[in-house]
């Protein structure tokens, strides 16, 4: 979650009017709940106004951009390990999670041809592009 | 969760990008195709 709104920050801080396609495996309805409840929380919605939200529980979409399943010991290895145990020594607790947690993220960038421009699929579950790479990668497209 | 295996390839820079159509959360239909450019794809693991 802090990644798409990493992203949208970066996007809305370079003035950058470039749409974004977010995409999540639940169901429809409960994505729509969660950008309510969960995403409205952490960004205002001006962030957002070039984004569309997709729900894809088939995989449908997920699978064409060759997303499929982790393994579990990429799922559970160590950065993810880290990650618990800071939120835990924190006192968030570690969240609890309704979907497959080994179904593969990923992050694209597709230019105005059609074409890949950015495409970056994460070792493990905690590795995602940094949101300057996509916003560079976007600002490229336009040149 | 399926078991079911199958054969899935990340789509490389500078191949052409696969095109889908579906219906987003406010009941629109989104086609990459017909969509502005440059876009950006997000895809979301579980929801935390």
């Amino acid at each position: 979650m802090m990644h798409l709104v990493q992203l949208h920050q970066s996007l809305y801080a370079q003035r950058v009017a470039a749409p974004v396609l977010a995409f999540s495996f639940a169901p429809a309805e409960r994505f729509t709940r969660w950008i309510s409840l969960v995403l409205d929380a952490e960004m205002p919605r001006e962030w957002r106004a070039n984004t569309r939200f997709i729900a894809d529980p088939s995989l449908r979409i997920y699978h064409a951009y060759g997303l499929g399943r982790n393994s579990p010991l990429r799922v559970y290895g160590p950065r993810i390990l880290l990650h618990y145990a800071l939120r835990w020594l924190r006192g968030h607790g570690i969240p609890k999670v309704a979907e497959d947690p080994l179904q593969r993220g990923g992050d694209f960038v597709v230019d105005a041809q059609g074409r890949i421009a950015l495409s970056h699929v994460g070792v493990d579950q905690a590795d995602r592009p940094p949101a300057e790479r996509i916003v560079s990668a976007l600002l490229r497209c336009h040149r | 969760m399926s078991s079911e295996r199958v054969s899935l390839r990340i789509p490389q820079v500078s191949e052409p990008a696969p095109d889908f159509e579906a219906t987003d959360v406010d009941g629109c239909i989104v086609a990459l195709s017909q969509h502005p450019k440059p876009v950006a794809p997000v895809f979301l693991r579980h929801l935390a």
